[in-house]
């Protein structure tokens, strides 16, 4: 099975969220950054599973989540609209989580809602959970009503405001 | 280049239409953009154009968040067939995630006849918010065809 380490894809999403920054902006990309960045798409849209090395899943996905909600929000809306329902539809489970988790940043992204309520229904609870949280910090309501029966105890927790 | 024929493309789509499934999924070779589609004799426009009817039938029946998903990833692809079958597509009501989105980013493409098809999308789907300041904006556009669908819209 094919895969792909934590470092490099968190070295790719840091990279989306500075490519934003005023100073990286005006400059000139050098060849050399446009060489490193010509295969951002394949790292990040892939649906390689991806090698967290010794980290716990929690641990993993906590990172990921940290920095997808820092580099989407820098991207052009449909480019991350892309990224997040390629990662939502991802058959790897770090992939899903990642980005339920990082639901729980307030940040605006068109077709949340939709993402949320997919996750919301995913077969893993650590992903229902995330996403639990996630519709507590966005105000979604139908998703948090729905979740407060969850079969997973924590899950039904977090729904019910406990 | 790796391609993918056109017939079957449709094929694909029009099975995912007919999926007896109620949210059926796009299959790999559906969404894999690095495959060039194959038009045989028909021209660039003509393929958008028959590949988008397929393309709509095949949205609505899919999942939202696949059928967003989908959208995205044709809008972004290289090859002009398919995103000019996006913003086709777009020109039949049908609904969909972020189509004032895609409609948007379509609209700046650089081939005249996709941003033909987003001033016909943004017109049909003005009343549900697809049309985000696109129609205004195609009114000022370099090519005529483009041009006068918006004036004729507005």
């Amino acid at each position: 099975m094919r895969s792909i380490s934590l470092r490099r894809l968190l070295s790719k999403l840091t990279i989306l969220a500075l490519q934003a920054s005023p100073a990286v902006a005006m400059a000139t990309p050098s060849p050399i950054s446009q060489a490193a960045n010509c295969d951002d798409d394949d790292d990040l849209e892939s649906d390689a599973a991806i090698d967290r090395e010794h980290l716990d899943p929690d641990v993993a996905v906590y990172v990921l989540a940290r920095n997808l909600a820092l580099a989407l929000p820098t991207m052009k809306p449909l480019d991350a609209t892309h990224l997040a329902t390629t990662w939502a539809l991802s058959s790897d489970p770090l992939r899903r989580a990642s980005i339920a988790k990082s639901l729980e940043y307030d940040f605006p992204l068109l077709g949340g809602p939709t993402l949320l309520d997919h996750l919301s229904r995913d077969p893993d609870p650590m992903i229902r959970a995330a996403c639990a949280r996630a519709a507590r910090a966005r105000g979604r309501h139908a998703i948090l009503d729905r979740l407060a029966s969850d079969p997973d105890p924590e899950v039904r927790a977090i729904s019910q405001g406990n | 280049m790796p391609t993918v024929s056109l017939k079957r493309l449709l094929t694909k789509l029009t099975v995912i239409a007919l999926a007896a499934t109620a949210t059926p999924v796009a299959h790999a070779e559906v969404t894999d953009t690095t495959l060039v589609v194959d038009r045989e004799q028909l021209d660039v426009n003509d393929a958008a154009s028959v590949l988008g009817r397929w393309l709509a039938l095949a949205l609505d029946k899919m999942a939202p968040l696949e059928a967003t998903h989908l959208t995205a990833t044709w809008s972004l692809a290289p090859d002009p067939v398919r995103r000019g079958a996006v913003a086709h597509a777009l020109e039949w009501m049908f609904p969909l995630v972020g189509d004032g989105l895609v409609i948007d980013h379509l609209s700046r493409d650089p081939d005249p006849n996709v941003r033909a098809a987003c001033a016909r999308a943004a017109w049909v789907r003005r009343s549900t918010g697809g049309d985000v300041g696109v129609l205004a904006r195609l009114r000022d556009d370099p090519d005529l065809n483009v041009r006068a669908i918006a004036l004729q819209a507005g």
